[in-house]
This record gives structure tokens, C-alpha cells and sequence, in this order.
């Protein structure tokens, strides 16, 4: 017997025993059996053996259809797809409920800020015992900027005091890191109607984060972390 | 006297899904009907004897149950195939661990074709029978999924957790197999 040379034909002999074949690759796939002796009589085994392989348990279908019916419901899967919208609505309403909070104290601290404190050159803070090292004439390469010395609070001060600003002391503020680039469209009116509502919300911190904290960053790290 | 398509004479399996979801317990009626059996014989080619039934009605209840989580991407039958491989696995496994596994090459279904011998049409079909038998459980059920179902290599793959190319595999290794039981 001649050895089939056609793969792909003989391939789709178990198609075409199941019935699954196109009616253009049928004829393609009897054209060859036609002609090779392997294919044929793999053909004639595979229509012999699929009655036997079809040849399986009877199950009682109503019964199982009953079962089914009883233990997964349709009704169920109606009303699983009603409510499922609804908590992904409140799940997004918590989110942005979330954001806006986050938001709020960001802009509460950095409007406060604003009108008193003085901009701060980004250049590293010089520490206060380092002060009479910086002016003189050996003042480190990297002091580039003539931004304005940064005010220090007084070597003696405790630490509560550095980090609790006065009404008009001036601080290093988050305008100094662009955060409040995106409050120049507000107009000034805006600009007191929320700090007139922020001021009512209890959740606002009554003084800066130490100087050197950067409460923003983390935050952005937080929402990133979140997912969103 | 309505104009119909075929497809809505006879919906297809998404079309089935979608009157379930919607709350029409008819269609999975109709769904059961359509794939019990087949799925009762892929049962049987893995081995199972005495509860095919209850893993086919298991099937059926965890996939409906999980219909969710179907996106789709192969046949609701071969989806369907893979939760009853994976619901026969457990209860293998469950088997075992009770110590009470059942020889999955036993010969009951050959010794259960005994009335039919006497015949030469029913002396070819035991052998055929019996060659089958004699195959892996994963070879008879790739075997018989290529067979009778038409599935694709691919959607093979999927339901009995394997790959593509050891699905051609096992499909022609079963062949040669068979033929060299028959010609004993």
C-alpha cells in the first residue's frame, strides 16, 4: 500500500467522517481519497470506529436540565446583571468621592500658603549651621540660582514651631514645586469661595507637614498604587 | 404564515446564552439537551464509568453558575468539556485519597457488548470496541473528540488541558494503536 504524501488531506479525514467539512474542502478531501490507497482505507476504518466512540452512556437529560434549572436559576443571572451596574456605580462614586477629598486638603494647604509665603528657589535648603559657610566667598560650585535665601527658622526654635506656620511667616511652599499651576484659572472670587468652604471641613490639618515631607508625592503614589 | 431564518429556528448557542441571561430558563433546557450527550461520551472516554451523569450534571450546573466568566474565546461545548475534565480530575483525585480510585482500564463496556457477539458485524465491533479500550484515557478521549465532535487540534487542546501538537500526537499515536489491536 502506497503511503500517503498529502498531510493536510489526510488530516481532515476525521473532519469529514464528522460531517465538519465545507462543502469545497469535502470534495477536495474525497478527490484525494480517491486517489490514495492509505487515506482510503484510514477513511473505511474511521467510519467503522466512529458508531463504536459514539457509542457512550445515555444520560437523562431531563433530569439534569431540572437540576439546573433548580440550582442556577435564570432569574438569578438577571438579577445578578441589574445589580452588578449599581455597585460598580458606587465603587466609582467612592473613588471620585475619594479624589475629591484628596484634592480638597491639597488645595486647602496650598492656598493657605499662597498670599504669605514667598517662593522658594528649588535649590537644596541649606541648613541653618551651615548658614555662614554659604555666604562666604567659598560657597559651594553647585549654589547656581541667586534665588533668595531661603528665612530659617532659629536654631533654638522646637520643632513643633518650625512645622506650625505663623499667619505671615514666611515658608517653603508647594507653589514651589508647580502644585498650584493648575489654580491660575481661578478667579479670585473662586479662590474665596473655596477657601470659605474648605475652611468649614474638619478633615483640613491645622498645620503644614514638616518641610521635609512631601505629602503630594505620596499621595500620587497612593492613588497610582489604588488602580484608579 | 412568518418568515424565519434559520438561525432563529434554531439559535445558536449564544443566542441561548443570551435568552438565559435574560431569564429564560427554556433556553438552558435547550442547552442541556444540545451538549449532554456528547458531553456524557467525552466523560466516558476519560475514564469515568460510574457517575457520568453526575459530572455531566455538574458540569452544566458549575457552567451556568459561572456563565460570567465565559468570554467566548473557544466553543460554549468546548468550554463545557474543560469544566467536566477539570470536575473529573477533582473526583479522581478525591478517589484516590480515599483509596477507593477505580481502574479507569477496566473492560466494562467490552464485557457488556457480550450480546452482541455471535455475529461477525458484532465480532468486528468488539474488536473495534476493545481496541478503543485499549487505548490511554488521554488518547481515547483526543481520539474521540477528533472523531465524532470534528474538534479542531486547537479546541482539543483546550479541553483536555494540553497543547496543540501533543493533541496531534496522542490523535495519531491512538491511531496506530487501534490499528495494531485490530490486526492481532
Amino acid at each position: 500500500m502506497s503511503e500517503c504524501t498529502n498531510g493536510e488531506m489526510r488530516d481532515l479525514l476525521p473532519e469529514l467522517v464528522s460531517g465538519h467539512l465545507g462543502a469545497e474542502m469535502r470534495l477536495a478531501v474525497e478527490a484525494h481519497v480517491a486517489e490514495c490507497e492509505e487515506c482510503a482505507e484510514e477513511l473505511a476504518l474511521l467510519r467503522a470506529l466512529r458508531p463504536v466512540l459514539m457509542h457512550g452512556p445515555v444520560v437523562d437529560v431531563a433530569r439534569i436540565a431540572a437540576a439546573v434549572r433548580a440550582q442556577v436559576p435564570a432569574s438569578r443571572a438577571r438579577e445578578a446583571r441589574e445589580v452588578r451596574p449599581r455597585a460598580t456605580t458606587w465603587r466609582l462614586a467612592i473613588a471620585a468621592a475619594a479624589l475629591l477629598a484628596v484634592s480638597a486638603v491639597g488645595y486647602a494647604v496650598a492656598i493657605r500658603n499662597r498670599g504669605t509665603a514667598p517662593e522658594v528657589a528649588v535649590a537644596p535648603a541649606p541648613r541653618a549651621g551651615a548658614r555662614d559657610s554659604l555666604d562666604s566667598a567659598a560657597a559651594p560650585a553647585h549654589r547656581t540660582a541667586p534665588a533668595p535665601a531661603p528665612r530659617l527658622a532659629p536654631e533654638a526654635t522646637p520643632p513643633r514651631e518650625v512645622a506650625v506656620a505663623p499667619a505671615h511667616a514666611p515658608v517653603q511652599t508647594y507653589a514651589s514645586a508647580g502644585v498650584l499651576d493648575n489654580l491660575s484659572g481661578l478667579s479670585d472670587d473662586d479662590v474665596r469661595a473655596l477657601t470659605a468652604s474648605l475652611d468649614g471641613i474638619s478633615s483640613v490639618p491645622d498645620a503644614d507637614p514638616a518641610p521635609d515631607l512631601d505629602p503630594l508625592g505620596a499621595m500620587d503614589d497612593d492613588l497610582s498604587a489604588g488602580g484608579g | 404564515m412568518t418568515d424565519q431564518s434559520p438561525s432563529e429556528l434554531v439559535p445558536d448557542d449564544a443566542a441561548l446564552i443570551a435568552r438565559w441571561r435574560g431569564g429564560d430558563e427554556r433556553a438552558a433546557t435547550a442547552l442541556v439537551e444540545r451538549h449532554a450527550q456528547h458531553l456524557a461520551r467525552f466523560v466516558a472516554s476519560l475514564g469515568e464509568r460510574d457517575e457520568v451523569e453526575e459530572v455531566v450534571q455538574d458540569a452544566f450546573v458549575r457552567a451556568f453558575g459561572s456563565l460570567d466568566s465565559f468570554r467566548g474565546e473557544s466553543s460554549f461545548r468546548t468550554w463545557l468539556l474543560t469544566i467536566a475534565r477539570n470536575l473529573l480530575r477533582d473526583r479522581q483525585r478525591s478517589r484516590k485519597r480515599a483509596r477507593l480510585h477505580v481502574d479507569i482500564q477496566d473492560n466494562d463496556i467490552v464485557s457488556s457488548s457480550d450480546a452482541l457477539e455471535g455475529t461477525v458485524a458484532a465480532e468486528t465491533e468488539a474488536r473495534m470496541r476493545n481496541a478503543v479500550e485499549s487505548l490511554t484515557p488521554m488518547q481515547r478521549s483526543i481520539f474521540t473528540l477528533r472523531v465524532t465532535e470534528g474538534l479542531s487540534y486547537k479546541e482539543i487542546a483546550i479541553a483536555v488541558g494540553s497543547t496543540e501538537g501533543a493533541a496531534r500526537v496522542h490523535y495519531h499515536n491512538a491511531m496506530r494503536a487501534i490499528r495494531e489491536k485490530i490486526d492481532e
